[in-house]
């Protein structure tokens, strides 16, 4: 680190220091007006540069000034009392994106059951400004929530909520532009052991118009490692937390409304799991799952990668099946032939 | 006749400047004010990062100028064609800050000193922008800070904040 001093009026004439550092300004400069202006990502590189820069960008202010720009909804009073003064872990629970495929399945524990509730921390973006900010909480005791499929309503039936989206008529430049602009961040907590996770592909993995209604369903998933107890056979080798905004509005040059914004877990075979089950993936994703730096299109690369998957895994049990059928028709026929023949000779 | 002062470089140059120019940095207002600027003002400042500064001040001072001149008609427009000269300065500008790092942090402290508030956080939103995205071995060598984690911190910092920037 350069020796010199860091105010201007104390240093030598004709700027004698030889390495000009970052930390030779004036330490405030850095913290009040460098750091300020730094997003969540760079601001976590930054505090793996050295041990002064590491203070520097820990500090709490930072971070909780991040959290609450980047996430309208963190900044609700539910929310708050669980992160109460640890905004950065928060930040980088809740910022990286969800990359649990490859995971090697573990011994799940299917009767812990591992919070109270869970707390929804939701922010739905259009063209980076948010739209959309809502907290809901889930009891996930009762049976209410443990045996039906588990499911997450954000707004209720009788809900429009307006956004300044034009109805384009097109639906290819349409669509293309939900895909691009139309960001959505969904922010599981669980407040007993202050644990969050982010459980939104941040863009649409597809966008698609009902055929009946023609309301647009624009998706959103994770692919996570599911249970893969029952093996070959099981359609959990794989899970998918879908969040689903369903956007209603067809009226050309009109602006578009939100109708409904759902979050549901499927496997593979597109079946709905039940609250318990979700909550043991969910324990799982928070314990174990790896952030990573998301980027535009990767989610959705990602998520196609799934669907062939979902694709091959059906092609196979069809080809099982039809082998199988196949092996019972030549089994029945034996027997069949047998049976005459045992008849015809005695 | 704008009254001229004359700044004095740590290095013993001395630059003559208008009033209006240099009253921008709030400093030197109030040496003005306070009657202490009596023949040359001695400054902290090199004559390299001076230059600059009065660069930059002298091309807010007459971008001032122009408003007040102008009269409402083509205003708009006028100012439009303005906004895209002061963007093409400011590029240029920053990009020869971008190339010589020495200036740029001299120019910071410097405008922290002279307290130029709109200087300060230019260059301020310039590094950032020159941090962001970057990964921290990238920035150890952007601004030559030396890493002196123990490999053990290192290790212990880099896993919770990886995240950020292992692929």
């Amino acid at each position: 680190m350069a020796s010199c001093s860091p105010t201007t009026s104390e240093r030598d004439q004709g700027g004698s220091c030889m390495t000009t550092t970052i930390l030779t300004l004036h330490p405030d400069i850095v913290e009040t007006h460098i750091l300020t202006r730094l997003d969540g990502q760079t601001l976590a590189a930054a505090a793996c540069t050295s041990s002064q820069l590491h203070s520097l960008c820990t500090q709490e202010n930072l971070w909780r000034e991040i959290c609450s720009s980047t996430w309208p909804s963190a900044s609700d009073p539910r929310v708050q009392t669980i992160i109460s003064d640890d905004h950065r872990s928060f930040f980088s629970d809740s910022f990286p994106v969800l990359d649990c495929r490859q995971k090697p399945p573990s011994k799940h524990t299917r009767d812990v059951i591992i919070t109270k509730e869970l707390i929804s921390s939701v922010d739905i973006y259009y063209q980076n400004k948010a739209i959309f900010s809502k907290v809901a909480e889930t009891e996930t005791v009762t049976g209410w929530f443990q045996f039906p499929p588990f499911r997450i309503d954000l707004l209720d039936l009788k809900d429009r909520l307006p956004t300044p989206i034009q109805f384009v008529g097109e639906t290819d430049v349409l669509f293309k532009h939900l895909e691009e602009n139309l960001t959505l961040s969904w922010i599981i907590v669980e407040p007993d052991r202050r644990r969050a996770v982010n459980l939104s592909s941040r863009w649409p993995v597809s966008v698609e118009e009902d055929w009946l209604t023609h309301e647009l369903h624009v998706k959103y998933a994770v692919v996570m490692a599911g249970d893969q107890r029952w093996g070959l056979f099981s359609g959990r080798g794989l899970v998918e937390c879908e969040v689903m905004v369903i956007l209603g509005g067809q009226e050309v040059g009109g602006e578009m409304y939100v109708k409904e914004v759902t979050m549901q877990m499927k496997d593979m075979e597109g079946k709905n799991l039940c609250g318990k089950d979700s909550l043991v993936i969910l324990k799982e994703v928070m314990e174990n799952g790896k952030g990573k730096r998301g980027r535009k299109g990767e989610e959705k690369e990602g998520y196609e990668e799934f669907l062939q998957k979902k694709r091959e895994r059906k092609d196979k049990k069809e080809r099982i099946e039809n082998v199988l059928n196949n092996v019972c028709l030549a089994t029945g026929f034996l027997l069949f032939v047998a049976f005459l023949s045992i008849k015809f000779f005695f | 006749m704008a009254i001229m002062y004359a700044l004095k470089s740590s290095d013993n140059e001395i630059f003559e400047v208008e009033q209006k120019v240099i009253e921008q940095s709030e400093t030197i207002k109030k040496m003005i004010e306070d009657g202490a600027a009596t023949g040359e003002i001695p400054l902290q400042v090199s004559s390299k990062t001076l230059a600059k500064v009065l660069e930059w001040c002298k091309q807010r001072q007459h971008k001032t100028v122009e408003n007040e001149n102008d009269d409402n008609k083509g205003k708009r427009k006028k100012e439009r064609d303005e906004d895209d000269d002061i963007k093409e300065w400011e590029n240029k500008f920053s990009d020869e800050l971008k190339a010589d790092k020495d200036v740029l942090f001299d120019l910071l402290l410097a405008s922290n000193y002279l307290d130029l508030p709109a200087l300060l956080s230019f260059l301020c939103q310039l590094v950032a922008d020159m941090v962001a995205g970057k990964m921290p071995e990238e920035i150890r060598r952007m601004f030559n800070i030396e890493n002196d984690f123990t490999p053990e911190e290192e290790k212990a910092i880099t896993a919770e904040h990886g995240w950020a920037f292992q692929p």
